[in-house]
Protein backbone atom coordinates (compact mmCIF):
# COMPACT_ATOMS: atom_id res chain seq x y z
CA UNK A 1 0.00 0.00 0.00
CA UNK A 2 1.25 3.45 -0.90
CA UNK A 3 0.88 6.00 1.88
CA UNK A 4 0.56 9.71 1.22
CA UNK A 5 3.49 11.38 2.92
CA UNK A 6 5.28 14.70 2.86
CA UNK A 7 8.79 15.55 4.04
CA UNK A 8 9.58 18.41 6.36
CA UNK A 9 13.30 18.25 7.03
CA UNK A 10 13.87 15.14 9.10
CA UNK A 11 10.16 14.82 9.89
CA UNK A 12 7.94 12.66 7.72
CA UNK A 13 4.25 13.48 7.79
CA UNK A 14 1.94 10.58 6.98
CA UNK A 15 -1.45 11.78 5.73
CA UNK A 16 -3.87 9.06 6.79
CA UNK A 17 -7.36 9.11 5.38
CA UNK A 18 -10.68 7.35 5.15
CA UNK A 19 -11.55 4.40 7.32
CA UNK A 20 -9.03 2.92 9.74
CA UNK A 21 -10.87 -0.30 10.53
CA UNK A 22 -9.93 -3.98 10.38
CA UNK A 23 -10.08 -4.06 6.58
CA UNK A 24 -7.31 -1.56 5.90
CA UNK A 25 -5.45 -1.07 9.15
CA UNK A 26 -3.14 -4.07 8.71
CA UNK A 27 -1.94 -2.75 5.36
CA UNK A 28 -1.50 0.74 6.75
CA UNK A 29 0.42 -0.64 9.72
CA UNK A 30 2.74 -2.57 7.42
CA UNK A 31 3.32 0.46 5.21
CA UNK A 32 4.16 2.58 8.25
CA UNK A 33 6.51 -0.13 9.46
CA UNK A 34 8.32 -0.05 6.12
CA UNK A 35 8.76 3.70 6.40
CA UNK A 36 10.31 3.30 9.83
CA UNK A 37 12.54 0.49 8.54
CA UNK A 38 13.79 2.91 5.85
CA UNK A 39 15.30 5.04 8.61
CA UNK A 40 12.63 7.61 9.40
CA UNK A 41 12.69 8.44 13.09
CA UNK A 42 10.41 11.48 13.41
CA UNK A 43 6.90 11.07 12.22
CA UNK A 44 3.59 12.94 12.34
CA UNK A 45 0.29 11.24 11.57
CA UNK A 46 -1.99 13.82 10.00
CA UNK A 47 -5.52 12.68 10.85
CA UNK A 48 -7.48 15.49 9.18
CA UNK A 49 -9.03 13.15 6.62
CA UNK A 50 -9.59 10.15 8.87
CA UNK A 51 -13.34 9.58 8.78
CA UNK A 52 -13.66 6.51 10.95
CA UNK A 53 -11.38 5.01 13.59
CA UNK A 54 -11.93 1.77 15.48
CA UNK A 55 -9.68 -0.29 17.75
CA UNK A 56 -8.06 -1.87 14.69
CA UNK A 57 -6.94 1.59 13.68
CA UNK A 58 -5.62 2.36 17.16
CA UNK A 59 -3.13 -0.48 16.67
CA UNK A 60 -1.47 1.54 13.90
CA UNK A 61 -0.71 4.40 16.24
CA UNK A 62 0.39 2.23 19.14
CA UNK A 63 2.64 0.02 17.01
CA UNK A 64 4.25 3.04 15.32
CA UNK A 65 4.77 4.86 18.60
CA UNK A 66 6.43 1.80 20.11
CA UNK A 67 8.68 1.15 17.15
CA UNK A 68 9.78 4.77 16.79
CA UNK A 69 10.47 5.02 20.53
CA UNK A 70 12.63 1.90 20.33
CA UNK A 71 14.55 3.47 17.42
CA UNK A 72 15.16 6.68 19.38
CA UNK A 73 12.50 8.58 17.48
CA UNK A 74 9.06 9.97 18.13
CA UNK A 75 5.51 9.98 16.81
CA UNK A 76 3.14 12.92 17.05
CA UNK A 77 -0.49 13.22 15.94
CA UNK A 78 -2.21 16.18 14.35
CA UNK A 79 -5.57 17.50 13.17
CA UNK A 80 -7.66 15.05 15.14
CA UNK A 81 -11.42 15.41 14.58
CA UNK A 82 -13.76 15.41 17.56
CA UNK A 83 -15.02 11.93 16.71
CA UNK A 84 -11.48 10.50 16.55
CA UNK A 85 -10.55 12.34 19.74
CA UNK A 86 -13.54 10.74 21.46
CA UNK A 87 -12.26 7.24 20.67
CA UNK A 88 -8.83 8.07 22.07
CA UNK A 89 -10.41 9.48 25.22
CA UNK A 90 -12.78 6.53 25.80
CA UNK A 91 -9.86 4.07 25.76
CA UNK A 92 -7.77 6.56 27.73
CA UNK A 93 -5.00 6.77 25.16
CA UNK A 94 -5.27 10.48 24.33
CA UNK A 95 -2.76 11.56 26.97
CA UNK A 96 -0.28 8.95 25.80
CA UNK A 97 0.26 10.78 22.54
CA UNK A 98 1.57 14.26 21.72
CA UNK A 99 -1.42 15.69 19.86
CA UNK A 100 -1.36 18.99 17.96
CA UNK A 101 -4.21 20.94 16.35
CA UNK A 102 -2.39 21.29 13.03
CA UNK A 103 0.29 19.42 11.13
CA UNK A 104 2.42 22.56 11.01
CA UNK A 105 2.34 22.80 14.80
CA UNK A 106 3.24 19.12 15.13
CA UNK A 107 6.22 19.43 12.76
CA UNK A 108 7.43 22.62 14.49
CA UNK A 109 7.33 20.93 17.88
CA UNK A 110 10.16 18.49 17.06
CA UNK B 1 -32.10 20.66 16.44
CA UNK B 2 -34.64 17.90 17.17
CA UNK B 3 -35.10 14.71 15.23
CA UNK B 4 -38.05 13.07 13.58
CA UNK B 5 -39.91 10.73 15.92
CA UNK B 6 -41.17 7.57 14.30
CA UNK B 7 -43.03 4.89 16.22
CA UNK B 8 -40.78 2.22 14.81
CA UNK B 9 -38.39 1.84 11.93
CA UNK B 10 -36.52 -1.28 10.91
CA UNK B 11 -33.94 -2.47 8.46
CA UNK B 12 -32.19 -5.79 7.91
CA UNK B 13 -29.29 -6.95 5.82
CA UNK B 14 -26.99 -9.94 5.48
CA UNK B 15 -23.28 -9.65 4.78
CA UNK B 16 -20.42 -12.12 4.37
CA UNK B 17 -18.19 -12.50 7.39
CA UNK B 18 -15.25 -10.67 5.81
CA UNK B 19 -13.30 -7.54 6.76
CA UNK B 20 -14.87 -5.47 3.98
CA UNK B 21 -18.29 -6.06 5.54
CA UNK B 22 -17.42 -3.86 8.50
CA UNK B 23 -17.67 -0.77 6.30
CA UNK B 24 -20.85 -2.06 4.60
CA UNK B 25 -22.67 -2.52 7.89
CA UNK B 26 -21.57 0.75 9.49
CA UNK B 27 -22.40 2.74 6.36
CA UNK B 28 -25.87 1.17 6.20
CA UNK B 29 -26.34 2.00 9.87
CA UNK B 30 -25.27 5.58 9.27
CA UNK B 31 -27.73 5.88 6.41
CA UNK B 32 -30.54 4.35 8.52
CA UNK B 33 -29.87 6.79 11.35
CA UNK B 34 -29.51 9.83 9.11
CA UNK B 35 -32.92 9.17 7.57
CA UNK B 36 -34.33 9.25 11.08
CA UNK B 37 -32.38 12.46 11.70
CA UNK B 38 -30.74 11.05 14.80
CA UNK B 39 -27.95 13.19 16.34
CA UNK B 40 -24.51 12.75 14.78
CA UNK B 41 -22.77 12.02 18.06
CA UNK B 42 -25.16 9.18 18.91
CA UNK B 43 -24.90 7.74 15.41
CA UNK B 44 -21.12 7.78 15.65
CA UNK B 45 -21.10 6.01 19.01
CA UNK B 46 -23.27 3.19 17.71
CA UNK B 47 -21.25 3.00 14.47
CA UNK B 48 -18.03 2.41 16.36
CA UNK B 49 -19.69 -0.18 18.64
CA UNK B 50 -21.09 -1.97 15.59
CA UNK B 51 -17.70 -1.79 13.85
CA UNK B 52 -16.13 -3.53 16.84
CA UNK B 53 -18.89 -6.14 17.04
CA UNK B 54 -18.74 -7.01 13.33
CA UNK B 55 -14.94 -7.07 13.51
CA UNK B 56 -15.15 -9.60 16.34
CA UNK B 57 -17.42 -11.86 14.33
CA UNK B 58 -15.26 -11.54 11.22
CA UNK B 59 -12.13 -12.28 13.24
CA UNK B 60 -13.32 -15.08 15.49
CA UNK B 61 -16.69 -16.60 14.59
CA UNK B 62 -15.80 -18.59 11.49
CA UNK B 63 -12.19 -19.72 11.85
CA UNK B 64 -12.54 -22.65 9.47
CA UNK B 65 -14.58 -21.26 6.63
CA UNK B 66 -14.69 -18.23 4.35
CA UNK B 67 -18.43 -18.34 3.69
CA UNK B 68 -19.88 -17.38 7.06
CA UNK B 69 -22.80 -14.96 7.05
CA UNK B 70 -23.72 -12.18 9.46
CA UNK B 71 -27.39 -11.17 9.71
CA UNK B 72 -27.82 -7.59 10.82
CA UNK B 73 -31.00 -5.92 12.12
CA UNK B 74 -31.41 -2.23 12.88
CA UNK B 75 -34.44 -0.93 14.73
CA UNK B 76 -35.45 2.42 16.13
CA UNK B 77 -38.43 2.26 18.49
CA UNK B 78 -39.59 4.48 21.35
CA UNK B 79 -36.30 6.40 21.59
CA UNK B 80 -34.18 3.25 21.51
CA UNK B 81 -31.76 2.46 18.69
CA UNK B 82 -31.15 -1.29 18.61
CA UNK B 83 -28.66 -3.26 16.56
CA UNK B 84 -28.77 -7.04 16.54
CA UNK B 85 -26.05 -9.17 14.94
CA UNK B 86 -26.58 -12.87 14.34
CA UNK B 87 -24.05 -15.44 13.22
CA UNK B 88 -23.81 -19.21 13.14
CA UNK B 89 -20.19 -19.42 14.12
CA UNK B 90 -18.16 -19.95 17.24
CA UNK B 91 -19.90 -18.48 20.31
CA UNK B 92 -18.51 -15.46 22.07
CA UNK B 93 -18.15 -15.56 25.83
CA UNK B 94 -19.41 -12.62 27.86
CA UNK B 95 -16.70 -13.51 30.37
CA UNK B 96 -14.29 -12.06 27.81
CA UNK B 97 -15.97 -8.66 28.14
CA UNK B 98 -13.57 -6.41 30.04
CA UNK B 99 -14.89 -4.58 33.07
CA UNK B 100 -11.97 -2.17 32.97
CA UNK B 101 -9.84 -0.59 30.29
CA UNK B 102 -7.25 -3.18 29.18
CA UNK B 103 -3.86 -2.83 30.84
CA UNK B 104 -1.50 -1.15 28.50
CA UNK B 105 1.90 0.46 28.48
CA UNK B 106 4.32 1.23 25.70
CA UNK B 107 6.90 -1.24 26.88
CA UNK B 108 4.51 -4.17 27.24
CA UNK B 109 3.57 -6.80 24.74
CA UNK B 110 -0.15 -6.11 24.82
CA UNK B 111 -1.23 -4.16 21.79
CA UNK B 112 -4.99 -4.35 21.86
CA UNK B 113 -8.08 -5.54 23.65
CA UNK B 114 -9.72 -2.17 23.25
CA UNK B 115 -12.45 -3.33 20.88
CA UNK B 116 -14.64 -5.01 23.48
CA UNK B 117 -14.03 -2.14 25.89
CA UNK B 118 -15.19 0.37 23.26
CA UNK B 119 -18.30 -1.68 22.48
CA UNK B 120 -19.30 -1.76 26.08
CA UNK B 121 -18.72 1.93 26.71
CA UNK B 122 -20.35 3.40 23.63
CA UNK B 123 -23.79 1.80 24.04
CA UNK B 124 -26.28 1.71 26.90
CA UNK B 125 -26.94 -2.02 26.96
CA UNK B 126 -25.17 -5.00 25.44
CA UNK B 127 -26.28 -8.61 25.62
CA UNK B 128 -25.18 -11.85 24.05
CA UNK B 129 -26.88 -15.20 23.83
CA UNK B 130 -26.05 -18.47 22.14
CA UNK B 131 -29.05 -20.51 20.97
CA UNK B 132 -27.79 -24.06 21.12
CA UNK B 133 -30.82 -25.46 19.24
CA UNK B 134 -30.73 -23.07 16.30
CA UNK B 135 -26.90 -22.79 16.57
CA UNK B 136 -27.19 -19.02 16.40
CA UNK B 137 -25.28 -16.34 18.28
CA UNK B 138 -27.16 -13.09 18.94
CA UNK B 139 -25.45 -9.91 20.02
CA UNK B 140 -27.80 -7.04 20.83
CA UNK B 141 -26.68 -3.46 21.45
CA UNK B 142 -29.04 -0.65 22.41
CA UNK B 143 -28.62 3.06 22.80
CA UNK B 144 -31.27 5.44 24.06
CA UNK B 145 -31.63 8.53 21.89
CA UNK B 146 -33.45 11.07 24.06
CA UNK B 147 -35.77 13.51 22.26
CA UNK B 148 -34.29 16.96 21.75
CA UNK B 149 -30.72 15.76 22.25
CA UNK B 150 -28.40 17.87 20.15
CA UNK B 151 -25.58 16.53 18.02
CA UNK B 152 -22.12 16.36 19.59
Amino acid sequence: MELKTSEHGSVRVVHLEGRLDVHLSIEVEQAVDELISSGIKFMVFDLAKVEHLSSSGLRIFIAAMRRLKNEGGMLKLSSMSDSVKKIFRVVELYDLFDVHPTTEAAVASF
Amino acid sequence: MGFMMLVSEKMSLSVPSQPASVASVTEQLESFCEKLELPDGEIHNMMIAVDEAVTNIVTHAYPETNDGIINVHFQFHDEWLKVELQDHGKPFSMEDMPTERPDFDLEGEKLGGFGLFLMQHLVDTLSFEHDDVAKVNRLVMKKRIAPGKTSR
